[in-house]
C-alpha cells in the first residue's frame, strides 16, 4: 500500500514538474513580483511529523493519553500563480500509529490517511510563504487487541472513514535565495496547526481467524471511534 | 529533529488522560448466573456487567455501576437480584471519595438500589424471604479497629433513609462465624423470622420483626456449655422448626457442636408469668448427648412424633432426640454417613414418617425411612451403593425433583432417582462438575479449566458431547428473553469470553462465541 502510494506520488510530482519545465520553455516567465521571480511556481516533496489530539472514547484502548503521533509524507506542484499568491495540489500520507495496553491485554493502532492537499500559498518574502490547506481523503484504521479470551489469537479489526484535514501554516525558506528565476533544490521548514476531522466507525473486534471459533463470532464492540482534534505537523520540504 | 521529539512529548504529556479503567487489569471475576442473565463483577472498572441471552444466542450487554472495592457478592434465593457489597475508598480521605455501599441489580440489568453504609465490612447475609440483607465484620482484616460483633442490618423494603439500622451484639468474647435465617415461626407473640448468629462460643436470637426498634429489643444469647466444664463450646450448624402448626409454644432451634458429643433444643416459650423480658418468648435449652461429634442434624417427623436426628460418623449411627426429653434412640447405620437431607416430599409424601437421605464421602448412600418397619421403629434403612461417595448432592428443580445428582472429587457421577432408588453412574475422564438446569430438564457436566462440556437430558441420560475450543471456568443454564433457555460457558482468560449455545437443542454450528466482554461499554 505504502509502496503504491510512493510510486503514485512519484509519477505525480514527475509529470508535474514535465509540464512546469514545457511551460517555462514555451511561454515567457511571469513578471517578477517584490523579487520572487519564479520562486512560487516549484514541485515540493515533505517529511513532517504530526502530532495530533485524539479526545474520542474509541481511541482509549490504544493510548493512554489523546496523544497519536503520525509520520507525514506529501509531494504537491504549483499549478497556479497570481502575484504573491499561488495554489498547489498534491498526495499526502499520514502513517500513524500508537500501542499500549487495555485492561491489561496488549493493544496496537494504526490510522493512516491518504489525501489530496490543496494548498494556498502567500509568499510574503522570497524565504517565507504562509499557507491554508485542506486535504480531503480516505482514513485506513487497523487495530488489534491481544485479548486472552481469543486464546492465541488476536482481536481485531480495520476499516474506511473519510478524513479531512483544514490548516494553516507557513514555511521558512533556510537555504540559498539566490536565483529566484531557477529551481534549484532548496530546503524548507514548515509547521502547520488546524484540525482534522473524520466520519466515525464502530469499532467491532473478533477473533483474526474465525475457523478456530465455535460456531458463529460475536464482535466485541469497544464503541465508536473517530479521529477527530486539533493537529499540528512540523517538518521539513524539498523544492525544486 | 530533537526540537520536534521535544514538541511531540511535551504535546503527549499535555494530551487528556483516559478512564482509569483501562488501566485496571482484568484480574479475577466473580460471575454470578441470575434468573435470565449473567452477572460479571468486573471491579477494576467499578461495575457489573450483565449479558442477558437471546432468541438468537445473541447477548445483550449492559454495564452498570457499583462501588468500589468489592468485597462480597450474592444472588437473592430466587436468582432474581445480585447484592454487590463495597467499602468504597478506605481510607476515605477527599471530600469526593466513596463510601461503603450495598447494590442491587436486578435481572434485566439495572440497578434497583443502592444503599450507602455508614462503614465498610465484608460479611453478607441474605434473607431467603427477601426482606433483609445482614453485613457483618468478613473477618478479612481489613479495618485496623474492627467490632466482630457489629451487624447492619439492611430492610430492603424500607426507603433508604430508614432502612439501615445498626446492632451490636453483647458480647462474651465472641465472634460471630455464621448467620442464619430462620423461616417463619409460629411464636408466643406471633409469626416471626429470627436470626440466629453463631459466634465460636455462643448463639444469638434476633427478632427480625423487632430489630428496628427503639428503644433497641436485645437479642438473646445463649451460651453454649456441657456443664462438665467450663469450656465453651462452638457451633457448628443450626436447624430451626415450627413445630405444630396450631402451637406456638413449640418452635426449636437445635444447635450441632464442633468438638463436642452434645447437640443443644432451644425451645421457645413463652415468657414466664410477670417477667419483664423485652422480647415475647424464652429459650429453654436442653441438651442431649448424641455419643460423638455430629456431623449434621435435622429435623423430622417419625410415626413417634418430632425428633431431631443427628448423624454421628464416629459411631456409623443416626440418633433420634427426643425435643421435650431430651431422651436418645441411637439407630445403627451401614455406613458413616455425613449429611442428611430430607426427601419425604418426593419419596413418600403424605406417609406417616419423614424420609431422609444419607449420604457422604462413602461408597453408598441410604434411604432412611422414620415410620415403624416390622416393629422395628426407625430401623428401615435402604442402601444403594455408589463408588466413590457423594461429597455433593444437587437437586433437581420441578419436573424432576425426584431426582437428585450425587458427585464427588473423583471421575464420575450419579443420578438418583428418590422414587425408584437407583443411582444411575455417568462416567468421565477427568474430574467433571454437574450443573443441573434450573427448569429441570437437563445437567451440564463440563472439566473446570478444560475444553470438554456435554449435555445430559434427564429423560434418557444420554450425553451429548460438546466440546467447545475454550476453556471453560463454569456454566450457565439461563432464560432467554423469548422464554426459551441457553447454556452460557464461562472463559475468563483475557478479559472474559462466552460461548452461547442453544441449552434445549445444543448445536455447536449455531452457538455464538464472544470475546473481551469486559473490554466492552467502558
Amino acid at each position: 500500500m505504502k509502496s503504491a502510494v510512493a510510486i503514485a506520488l512519484a509519477v505525480f510530482l514527475a509529470a508535474g514538474s514535465a509540464a512546469a519545465e514545457e511551460e517555462t520553455q514555451d511561454q515567457p516567465e511571469a513578471p517578477s513580483t517584490a523579487g520572487l521571480g519564479s520562486l512560487q511556481r516549484f514541485s515540493q516533496v515533505s517529511l513532517s511529523l504530526r502530532s495530533q489530539w485524539v479526545p474520542n472514547a474509541g481511541y482509549d484502548p490504544f493510548a493512554k493519553t489523546d496523544y497519536l503521533a503520525a509520520w507525514s509524507f506529501a509531494g504537491s506542484r504549483t499549478f497556479w500563480v497570481k502575484d504573491r499568491f499561488s495554489l498547489a495540489v498534491g498526495l499526502g500520507i499520514d502513517l500513524g500509529a500508537s500501542s499500549s495496553e487495555a485492561r491489561g491485554q496488549k493493544t496496537a493502532l494504526g490510522a493512516h490517511r491518504f489525501t489530496v492537499p490543496i494548498e494556498a500559498r502567500y509568499h510574503i518574502t522570497p524565504w517565507l510563504y504562509a499557507f491554508g490547506k485542506v486535504a480531503p481523503g480516505p482514513l485506513f484504521m487497523t487495530a488489534s487487541i491481544k485479548d486472552g479470551s481469543a486464546g492465541d489469537q488476536s482481536l481485531s479489526d480495520s476499516g474506511f472513514v473519510f478524513a479531512a484535514d483544514a490548516s494553516l501554516g507557513a514555511a521558512f525558506l533556510f537555504t540559498s535565495r539566490s536565483n529566484p528565476e531557477r529551481h534549484p533544490p532548496r530546503f524548507w521548514a514548515t509547521g502547520e496547526w488546524g484540525y482534522g476531522w473524520t466520519t466515525s466507525r464502530d469499532w467491532q473486534f473478533s477473533p483474526s481467524d474465525q475457523d478456530k471459533v465455535t460456531g458463529r463470532v460475536a464482535s466485541a464492540n469497544l464503541g465508536e471511534v473517530a479521529f477527530r482534534g486539533t493537529f499540528f505537523r512540523l517538518g521539513a520540504a524539498l523544492s525544486f | 529533529m530533537k526540537r520536534i521529539l521535544v514538541l511531540a512529548c511535551l504535546a503527549a504529556a499535555a494530551c487528556g488522560e483516559r478512564p482509569e479503567a483501562w488501566d485496571a487489569p482484568v484480574t479475577s471475576i466473580t460471575a454470578v448466573g441470575l434468573e435470565g442473565s449473567l452477572a460479571l463483577v468486573d471491579d477494576g472498572a467499578h461495575r457489573v456487567v450483565v449479558a442477558r441471552p437471546t432468541a438468537d444466542l445473541e447477548l445483550l450487554r449492559t454495564s452498570v455501576t457499583v462501588g468500589k472495592g468489592v468485597v462480597n457478592v450474592k444472588a437473592s434465593a430466587d436468582q432474581k437480584r445480585l447484592f454487590v457489597l463495597s467499602t468504597g475508598d478506605v481510607p476515605k480521605k477527599k471530600q469526593d471519595d466513596q463510601g461503603p455501599s450495598l447494590t442491587v441489580v436486578d435481572d434485566g440489568g439495572q440497578v434497583s438500589r443502592r444503599i450507602e453504609l455508614p462503614t465498610p465490612l465484608s460479611g453478607l447475609a441474605l434473607d431467603p424471604a427477601g426482606r433483609w440483607a445482614v453485613i457483618f465484620p468478613g473477618g478479612d482484616g481489613r479495618a485496623f479497629v474492627e467490632n466482630p460483633n457489629q451487624l447492619v442490618f439492611v430492610d430492603l423494603t424500607a426507603a433508604p433513609e430508614k432502612a439501615v439500622t445498626f446492632r451490636t451484639l453483647r458480647s462474651f468474647g465472641g465472634r460471630p462465624q455464621r448467620l442464619t435465617f430462620t423461616p417463619e415461626l409460629t411464636l408466643p407473640g406471633g409469626k416471626r423470622h429470627l436470626l440466629v448468629v453463631e459466634t465460636d462460643q455462643d448463639v444469638s436470637i434476633l427478632d427480625l420483626e423487632h430489630v428496628q426498634d427503639t428503644p433497641e429489643r436485645p437479642e438473646i444469647t445463649v451460651r453454649l456449655s456441657n456443664g462438665l466444664s467450663t469450656r465453651s463450646l462452638k457451633p457448628a450448624g443450626v436447624v430451626a422448626d415450627d413445630g405444630e402448626v396450631s402451637k406456638s409454644d413449640d418452635a426449636r432451634i437445635a444447635v450441632r457442636i464442633a468438638d463436642d458429643s452434645n447437640v443443644f433444643m432451644l425451645t421457645l416459650a413463652p415468657n414466664p408469668a410477670g417477667s419483664t423480658a423485652p422480647n415475647d418468648f424464652t429459650p429453654l435449652v436442653n441438651l442431649a448427648d448424641v455419643g460423638g461429634i455430629a456431623s449434621d442434624i435435622t429435623f423430622l417427623r417419625t410415626d413417634g412424633g418430632l425428633r431431631l436426628a443427628a448423624l454421628v460418623p464416629q459411631t456409623k449411627q443416626a440418633v433420634l432426640v427426643e425435643p421435650g426429653t431430651s431422651v436418645t434412640t441411637a439407630v445403627d447405620l451401614p455406613a458413616a454417613y455425613q449429611r442428611v437431607s430430607l426427601v419425604t416430599d418426593q419419596v413418600a409424601p403424605g406417609g406417616t414418617g419423614d424420609v431422609a437421605l444419607l449420604y457422604g464421602s462413602t461408597t453408598s448412600v441410604a434411604f432412611w425411612a422414620l415410620g415403624r418397619t416390622s416393629g422395628q421403629p426407625y430401623r428401615s434403612v435402604e442402601v444403594v451403593n455408589i463408588a466413590g461417595g457423594a461429597a455433593q448432592v444437587s437437586s433437581l428443580p420441578a419436573p424432576n425433583q425426584d431426582l437428585k445428582v450425587l458427585s464427588s472429587s473423583g471421575t464420575g457421577f450419579y443420578v438418583l432417582n428418590l422414587k425408584s432408588r437407583t443411582a444411575s453412574p455417568l462416567t468421565t475422564l477427568q474430574t467433571a462438575r454437574v450443573v443441573p438446569s434450573a427448569d429441570g430438564l437437563r445437567l451440564w457436566a463440563f472439566g473446570p479449566g478444560t475444553t470438554n462440556l456435554a449435555q445430559i437430558p434427564v429423560s434418557n441420560l444420554a450425553p451429548l458431547p460438546l466440546p467447545l475450543e475454550r476453556p471453560i471456568r463454569d456454566v450457565f443454564d439461563l432464560k432467554r428473553t423469548d422464554g426459551g433457555r441457553a447454556l452460557l460457558a464461562l472463559d475468563t482468560r483475557g478479559t472474559t469470553g462466552v460461548t452461547v449455545l442453544d441449552a434445549e437443542a445444543p448445536d455447536l454450528r449455531t452457538a455464538r462465541s464472544f470475546f473481551g466482554l469486559l473490554q466492552e461499554g467502558l
